[in-house]
């Protein structure tokens, strides 16, 4: 026999997460720091911003849980193009494969994301026109659906 | 048109052509129902990432995208208190009315002003690159009518002071 209860707690238990085909984000936490800020630093100080936007999309901060690697890597992307002049963008992005045009597509959203001044944003909206232009409607998609975000 | 405008909207037009890409989709959970999954948000590997596109710290797109559904929502550019004014009126207005606009959600996302919900059967019954065009014609117009309202809104407040101080 059923008994009379007034709780209502079972309720809300999520027997959702008991089915056994329940899809769960194999993402692990691998701890990625970025890339390496005093190296990018050097070049952009000597005036290489080129070779400065490479070592900047050198193991992009994917893999990791902690948003403020992940803030810290998108401010130092968002400082080396703010440097690279309008009309070598289509040169640089020449040189760079498909993977690293696609990390800049990731890092051009992810700085869009966090509140940026005019300017900044201005950088951003250039390079973004530019990097559709090189990798064409795939490398958005990419960015969409790829699970390793930034 | 000011210099970034142009920029922006391609950026977001880019991102929606992109995203737009939706098919049919039952519900995982309840038998026999199709659900937008980007309101519902049953299970992560339906959504794909939420993508924003800001021009400057207020005027922001976001561009959140799923199997069946993706949910665009503008932030409008409010400068002084009679823009955000008339943005709420305006926006309240057109989401009283959102059945007549099909695509238009009745509540805006948190911390933006208005947002659309395109569904796979909306992609079905209308033309792709028409929606598209609707969204940014949709952003470039409502620039030009707030601020077009803002003068209006001046230009009678100063009439009707003049009536009125014509007394003293």
């Amino acid at each position: 026999m059923s008994k009379n209860t007034s709780s209502n707690a079972f309720r809300r238990i999520d027997v959702d997460q008991y089915d056994e085909e329940k899809f769960m984000d194999d993402q692990t936490d691998q701890g990625d720091t970025g890339p390496d800020a005093n190296n990018v630093n050097n070049l952009l100080m000597g005036g290489k911003a080129v070779d400065a936007l490479k070592a900047c999309l050198q193991n992009p901060p994917v893999r990791t849980k902690d948003a403020s690697v992940k803030e810290k890597a998108t401010l130092l992307f968002v400082r080396v193009i703010s440097t690279i002049k309008a009309s070598e963008i289509s040169g640089a992005l020449q040189s760079l494969s498909v993977e690293e045009v696609d990390t800049i597509m990731k890092y051009i959203y992810k700085g869009f994301s966090l509140g940026l001044d005019g300017q900044q944003c201005g950088y951003l909206l250039s390079w973004h026109e530019k990097v559709a232009a090189k990798g064409g409607m795939g490398c958005i998609i990419r960015v969409l659906s790829d699970r390793k975000r930034l | 048109m000011s210099t970034t405008l142009r920029p922006y909207l391609n950026a977001v037009r880019a991102t929606l052509n992109a995203s737009m890409c939706l098919e049919n989709f039952n519900s995982q959970v309840v038998e026999r129902h199709v659900k937008p999954e980007v309101e519902v948000k049953t299970s992560k590997e339906l959504l794909l990432t939420p993508l924003v596109i800001a021009r400057n710290e207020k005027e922001k797109v976001l561009i959140e995208s799923s199997i069946n559904s993706i949910r665009v929502s503008i932030a409008v550019k409010q400068a002084d208190e009679i823009e955000q004014i008339l943005c709420q009126k305006f926006m309240r207005f057109m989401m009283m009315r959102a059945e007549n606009f099909v695509v238009l959600r009745r509540k805006p996302v948190e911390g933006y002003d208005i947002s659309f919900l395109i569904t796979n059967i909306h992609t079905e019954q209308m033309l792709k690159h028409k929606l598209v065009d609707f969204v940014i014609h949709f952003m470039e117009e409502i620039d030009k009518e707030i601020s077009e309202m803002k003068l209006s809104v001046n230009a009678r407040a100063r009439i009707v002071a003049e009536e009125f101080l014509k007394k003293f």
